[in-house]
């Protein structure tokens, strides 16, 4: 498995948190609440690890939920995006107050705001990277401790940036988590285009 | 002139001073921290004339260091820059005494902006 160098990690790391600072400013708009952000931690790790995470997540929360969108273009792959369930309830919950239940079961919720975190972050990054890619339609899929084949297409891809987060909305802490699952040729045309990135930084 | 960046990327702090206008770079004492913590220390041992500040940093957020420097320095300008761009932390920091934002995903514009804006171009 291909790895980044440490300058590529440091300007990708950047370029997430540029996006997830869009992301998170564009979720806490749709919840009328201030969130706290805290730095995202970067990692490229691979499927097999990526698995095991969900399989952890899964056991430690009972289940999660797992919204997933796929893009297209100069480069492919999915965007997932894991939140567990105590998470999940408190965001929904906070959510129908602001707006009322009636119309707002909790997967329509969740659903509406995993489009919101990956469409903003993937928007973000693949314009920093100079990439031109689709989002497909968002998905979303509830995790009962072992993720089950069909909940993520993982097994097509062999490179995983996982970017790990807390925010903090009215006191209650989401924890969630986003991977970027993609292929080795397209995880090669991420690294040169941060090194492009690097390379056009002012000296 | 003095100058104090405190972001805990170190990616983000050479994007900020390779943007800075090289009359304002050249022979400036540039001084880098990674957290709120190192920001008041370097502001207390250094002094400097002009300070950078992120938001979104570990061991101690740049919003902290912003006020805990403010309570003993009115005067310094200080610029947040940051990727949280949520309008109430926009109105917070500014309440908390910073002379500025700027948008990391603006950061050029913005940053050119503001220097002029406070005099410093």
């Amino acid at each position: 498995m291909q790895q980044l160098n440490e300058d590529q990690t440091d300007c990708l790391s950047e370029l997430i948190n540029v996006a997830y600072g869009k992301a998170t400013a564009r979720l806490a708009d749709i919840m009328g609440a201030f969130a706290t952000m805290r730095p995202p931690r970067i990692a490229v790790i691979d499927r097999e690890r990526f698995r095991q995470i969900l399989q952890q997540a899964c056991l430690a929360a009972g289940s999660c939920y797992l919204a997933r969108q796929i893009f297209r273009g100069d480069v492919s792959g999915e965007v997932v995006f894991l939140l567990d369930e105590i998470s999940a309830t408190n965001i929904t919950h906070y959510l129908q107050a602001q707006l009322g239940p009636d119309d707002t079961d909790q997967d329509d919720v969740l659903l509406e705001l995993g489009n919101i975190v990956t469409a903003a972050m993937m928007r973000e990054l693949s314009l920093r990277m100079g990439a031109r890619i689709t989002l497909g339609e968002p998905e979303l899929h509830r995790l009962i401790t072992e993720p089950a084949d069909q909940t993520t297409a993982s097994g097509a891809f062999d490179h995983v940036i996982k970017v790990e987060t807390v925010i903090e909305f009215a006191e209650q802490q989401v924890q969630g988590r986003i991977f970027i699952l993609t292929h080795g040729h397209c995880f090669e045309w991420i690294r040169q285009a941060l090194d492009r990135v690097l390379n056009d930084l002012p000296n | 002139m003095k100058m104090l960046v405190v972001d805990d990327s170190r990616m983000a702090r050479r994007i900020l001073i390779g943007m800075l206008p090289e009359p304002l770079r050249e022979g400036a004492d540039i001084h880098q921290g990674v957290n709120g913590e190192e920001a008041i220390s370097l502001w207390r041992e250094h002094r400097p004339d002009l300070i950078f500040l992120d938001l979104t940093m570990p061991v101690m957020s740049g919003f902290d260091a912003l006020v805990a420097i403010r309570e003993q320095d009115q005067n310094t300008p200080i610029l947040v820059v940051s990727a949280d761009i949520q309008a109430r932390a926009v109105e917070k920091v500014m309440a908390g005494g910073a002379n500025g934002f700027i948008d990391k995903s603006k950061l050029e514009a913005q940053l050119h902006d503001n220097l002029q804006r406070l005099g410093f171009v």
